[in-house]
């Protein structure tokens, strides 16, 4: 999903190929994805803040 | 349901003339790129019946009372959901481009799928309001929607 540093042609490639994926996804799965994708970065943030306080 | 979908449900219902803008509306055109906030852009007529939907139906505290004057207020939920609103008859970008909401939601697209819209800029539309923004963010956004406009959509 991240095209992390990839420049030039090869970064509209990976643009191409990522919206490739993701465009014919129905809208309403498109919001599912992106909630559950929010939920995945939200439950690493606390456990990374959880880790950060235990080592305090 | 999602307060996402919550919103967007409630403001269809009070016929609130919204525009989904930024990168929510990025990712619905088909780019992967994931927000944590929602913005919109929303007639300023329209700004008393956002309040109650926002405020007094969903539980969200804004960044101002209604009655003051601010090109963008936010309203924050206790979950940690962020919501932007702009009230503003007309947005100009940093190439000097002036969007009239009028004449957007005029040109305005709606999203549909089994009987949920959502009511987003056309494309090129949506090009030019992130145009405000300098971020990489922003630019990274950009790309996405010119390769979609260009090589999806033929435009």
């Amino acid at each position: 999903m991240a095209r992390g540093k990839i420049s030039g042609r090869h970064a509209d490639r990976a643009i191409f190929e990522n919206i490739k994926w993701f465009i014919n996804i129905p809208p309403l799965k498109k919001i599912a994805i992106q909630e559950r994708e929010l939920k995945r970065v939200k439950r690493l943030r606390g456990l990374a803040l959880k880790c950060l306080s235990s080592k305090k | 349901m999602s307060i996402f979908k919550e919103i967007i449900r409630l403001f269809n219902k009070e016929k609130i003339r919204y525009l989904l803008i930024g990168r929510q509306a990025v990712m619905l055109y088909g780019a992967p790129l994931f927000s944590y906030d929602y913005d919109f852009w929303i007639h300023p007529e329209d700004k008393r019946k956002t309040y109650r939907v926002l405020e007094d139906i969903l539980g969200f505290e804004s960044s101002y009372p209604e009655d003051i004057k601010r090109a963008m207020i936010s309203f924050l939920s206790d979950k940690g959901e962020k919501v932007d609103v702009f009230f503003v008859k007309k947005i100009t970008n940093s190439s000097g481009e002036t969007f009239e909401i009028e004449e957007v939601l005029r040109r305005s697209i709606i999203v549909s799928d089994k009987g949920f819209t959502i009511r987003l800029p056309d494309i090129e539309d949506l090009i030019g309001l992130k145009k405000m923004g300098r971020r990489p963010k922003d630019l990274e956004d950009i790309e996405y929607l010119e390769t979609i406009r260009k090589r999806f959509l033929n435009r």
